[in-house]
């Protein structure tokens, strides 16, 4: 097994506030990754830094080999190839669902109007909303709205998926339906999926791999799969955090 | 790029992955090649040294296999990995429905539009009917309990409306008094009557320009900020806590607001009145000759208190517009941070919109109370 | 007494009526603990804004418990994401709904010292919502719907966007002030095991329009444990009505052509 990606002595923060010092880890081809840790522990900041959007303040980001920071054309290459799902969706209200999956399309490829729709049309009968692809992202449901964001981030077939807490905002039920998705995605496509959460369920559901980070070490705490950092650790502060709630994981 | 696809008759192989930067190259070799396909009547798609393909270099290449098919050639593909006949199946079963999907706009459909255009409109105004009344009600009740007049709202308001918009007001007047000067001028010599040149650019600046050039600066600057203000504290549900907290949300966000514009808009007026007609005395300075003695002498023997007074009248009205217009959108937000941002688009719109209406009525109005106007 | 009788509401959209909820009826005693849950978009938060007032029925009733000596209620309110003030401090936040009453400035400052010092916000009163985390927010949210002494409180989704150990710690300070108090609480919510660990009596609401699906009494011994076996069982139990809710109909929502 190869790294996708690998994260090498990451320094940095925003607005000055240091949240992560010397962050080093892989993230295996075809895995479910999920980056965890409780309110305010960085995991976040984290991602920001993988895909670009703040400026790590040391260590480097490697891509198939390449540091994505190291030339613009390093990180346009990296954001072909990743889709990113953001917490809310981030859809564009004004457009439809369907013209939202359209837009990397539009933005990276020469594809005619006609081929960008059967390709959008069929992103969205992955993830179930092809009977809704005209319809305005606001008028359907949080969960539609995050299936929608996750088709217009495979649009371009990604080796690597990202989700910014995939179950923020919906019900137990529909969030397990959504991680669901993300399992069969990554099993029958093999996109490496790179998820942060706190949401145990999710966690315990689909996650090939756990990597709890810390608000005061300002790092990794532990790494392993999530019953081993459940049975196994002896930290307690990664004891506390996989042990808070035997009920939800009973069924 | 080259050598990911070989055509060897009757047989295109797939060299390794195609991947979505390869659309131009998949197009280039199907157009060179496609007269020997379309010759040959037969055409085999072959996958065996391909792991697979992405579904945008799909698309494209499904889309010549049917054109081709269309044209009478066999074409079947062989050694397929299952990963691609899932997308093949996939988007075949969208392409038709990708082909009508459209260019749909219908008669009927513009109709709804411009129907549903105009009655939003109208459901817009009524609204704001609505709200006005509101607003004006919590006004007088804060006039007739003055305990309850927020001051150091007000002087903030006012400080932000208009101490702050002092500076762009005065400028932009005076550079449009100095253009207008000249251009009045310029076309006036032609007559010889480059002396009335004063008494124009009085009448212009103090009757139109200035109280206009005031009012839409201040529903630009102000009108949005209210509507961010006020829309921002909707999305964030603050409006409702204050709300479920017993506070009159009118009392509270929007007479403040009114008030502080009342207080400062006929000032800006007045300032926008003097520093227009200053740039017009430059002009005249500068390029007509007239003396600054000569161009104020003018000025008093045309302009009369009312003229002045007209302009920071009607710029009571323009305070109350402004105001409203600006709260009512920032209250009609809904939904996201979005919203936020076309209702301030919206308030500086419809605002200046109905600034300028108003105007109009009013100045029906002037031409009968304003001695020498009537003919 | 709180009482709801055929309550329901639409909403007027571009594309067509919505119908949001009801009709609901439902009845729960002075000083009960109420959760409403449902998944997402089933009308629960709307059901709340009508009891507080913030939206009007389009038809039905709704009565509150009466203040005291029979006066208007109270209302506390807790927003999803607290609706804190964002210019003023965390002292000045909670003061705040004791100025639209008329308290003068040192008993209003008492008032909110004492709740401040109840709520575990001592030493925090002069920072501003943006330096606190989630947790200490939502806990300043509680603090100001709670100054007032309300006869009833609502609380919309409070603890949603914590994380579980943050949400459980606020779980719990909020059933103790609830147990030493007299208020009624309608607390709306989509996670079932705080409906559970909270609530004395469970509301499930139905997708659009909004309906009661089901009424449950949570008995459990206190005080209460999520590892007992009774706390699983209606954990349990409710998961298969939630579950069956959501596979059970499609996700209703109006498609229209553009």
């Amino acid at each position: 097994m190869d790294a996708v990606i690998k994260v090498e002595g990451l320094r940095g923060g925003w607005d000055r506030l240091p949240v992560l010092d010397g962050v080093d880890f892989r993230v295996m081809e075809g895995e479910i990754l999920m980056i965890v840790g409780r309110s305010g522990c960085g995991k976040s900041t984290l991602m920001r830094h993988m895909l670009g959007l703040i400026k790590p303040w040391a260590g480097r980001i490697l891509f198939r080999g390449i540091d994505v920071w190291s030339n613009p054309d390093a990180m346009l290459n990296a954001r072909r190839r990743w889709g990113v799902t953001f917490q809310s969706g981030a859809l564009l209200g004004n457009l439809s669902i369907l013209e939202n999956v359209m837009l990397p399309l539009r933005e990276y490829t020469d594809l005619t109007e006609r081929e960008m729709i059967t390709v959008a049309f069929s992103k969205l009968e992955t993830v179930g909303l092809a009977e809704f692809a005209t319809a305005n992202p606001m008028e359907v449901s949080g969960g539609m709205q995050k299936r929608a964001g996750l088709a217009r981030a495979m649009a371009l077939d990604p080796e690597v998926l990202f989700f910014d807490e995939p179950s923020a905002g919906l019900d137990p039920v529909t969030s397990a339906k959504l991680d669901n998705l993300i399992k069969s995605i990554n099993r029958s496509l093999g996109t490496t999926v790179i998820i942060v959460t706190h949401e145990l369920a999710s966690i315990f559901a689909i996650s090939d791999r756990v990597i709890m980070l810390d608000a005061e070490t300002r790092g990794i705490i532990a790494t392993g799969t999530a019953r081993e950092l459940r049975d196994g650790s002896t930290d307690p502060r990664v004891r506390a955090f996989f042990r808070r709630n035997v009920g939800e994981e009973s069924d | 790029m080259s050598g990911k696809l070989e055509y060897d008759e009757p047989r295109v192989v797939i060299r390794g992955v195609l991947a979505d930067t390869d659309v131009d190259y998949v197009r280039n070799f199907f157009r060179r090649y496609r007269s020997r396909i379309l010759d040959s009547g037969r055409l085999v798609v072959d996958f065996r040294d391909s792991p697979g393909i992405d579904s945008v270099t799909a698309v494209v290449l499904q889309g010549f296999c049917n054109e081709l098919r269309r044209a009478g050639v066999r074409v079947s593909f062989e050694n397929t990995p299952r990963s691609v006949m899932e997308i093949f199946e996939s988007l075949s079963k969208f392409e038709s429905a990708a082909s009508d999907f459209k260019n749909r706009v219908s008669l009927g459909e513009t109709l709804e539009f411009i129907g549903r255009s105009w009655y939003e409109m109208a459901s817009t105004v009524a609204g704001l009917g609505r709200f006005l009344l509101e607003t004006l009600g919590a006004f007088l009740q804060v006039l007739l309990t003055p305990m309850k007049i927020r001051w150091h709202m007000i002087l903030y308001y006012m400080e932000e409306s208009g101490y702050k918009a002092v500076p762009i007001v005065a400028t932009l007047n005076w550079l449009l008094g100095v253009v207008l000067g000249y251009q009045a001028g310029y076309q006036m010599r032609i007559f010889g009557a480059e002396n009335f040149m004063p008494t124009l650019l009085a009448y212009s600046i103090t009757w139109e320009i200035g109280p206009m050039l005031a009012a839409v600066l201040v529903a630009g600057r102000s009108g949005s900020a209210y509507a961010a203000e006020i829309g921002t504290m909707k999305v964030r549900e603050e409006v409702d806590a204050l709300r479920v907290m017993g506070f009159d949300i009118f009392n509270y966000l929007v007479v403040p607001k009114m008030m502080a514009l009342l207080f400062v808009m006929p000032f800006l007026v007045l300032l926008a009145n003097i520093s227009g007609v200053l740039g017009g005395m430059v002009s005249g300075m500068m390029f007509l000759d007239l003396p600054a003695g000569t161009f104020v002498s003018k000025l008093g023997g045309a302009v009369i208190p009312l003229d002045i007074l007209w302009g920071m009248l009607k710029s009571v009205v323009y305070a109350v517009i402004i105001s409203t217009v600006g709260s009512y959108m920032g209250m009609r937000v809904r939904g996201g941070a979005s919203a936020v941002g076309r209702a301030t688009t919206a308030a500086v719109v419809m605002s200046i919109f109905m600034v300028i209406f108003a105007d109009a009525m009013l100045s029906l109005l002037f031409v009968h109370i304003r001695p020498g106007l009537s003919f | 007494m709180l009482k709801v009788t055929g309550l329901t509401r639409t909403y007027r959209e571009s594309g067509g009526v919505v119908h949001a909820l009801g009709p609901v009826d439902f009845r729960v005693e002075r000083g009960s603990f109420l959760c409403i849950l449902g998944p997402t978009g089933c009308g629960k938060t709307t059901l709340l804004r009508l009891l507080a007032g913030l939206e009007k029925p389009d038809s039905g009733g709704i009565s509150l418990p009466a203040g005291a000596g029979g006066a208007s209620p109270v209302i506390g309110y807790v927003f999803q994401q607290g609706a804190l003030f964002p210019w003023m401090s965390v002292r000045s936040n909670v003061e705040f709904p004791l100025r639209a009453a008329g308290m003068d400035k040192s008993r209003r400052r008492k008032e909110a010292e004492k709740i401040l010092d109840m709520m575990g916000l001592s030493g925090f009163e002069d920072s501003y919502p943006h330096q606190l985390s989630g947790g200490m927010r939502q806990r300043t949210a509680l603090a100001r719907s709670l100054v007032v002494n309300p006869d009833i409180l609502l609380l919309d989704e409070p603890f949603s966007s914590l994380d579980t150990r943050t949400s459980q710690e606020l779980q719990g300070s909020l059933r103790t002030l609830w147990k030493e108090s007299s208020t009624t609480v309608v607390f709306v919510t989509h996670n079932i095991e705080e409906a559970v660990f909270l609530a004395r009596k469970v509301i499930v609401l139905g997708h659009r329009p909004g309906r009661i699906v089901r009424f449950e009494n949570i008995d459990l011994p206190e005080p209460r444990s999520r590892l007992s076996e009774e706390f699983t069982g209606y954990l349990v139990s409710l998961r298969r009505t939630f579950e069956e809710l959501v596979s059970g109909e499609p996700e209703p929502v109006p498609v229209k052509p553009r």
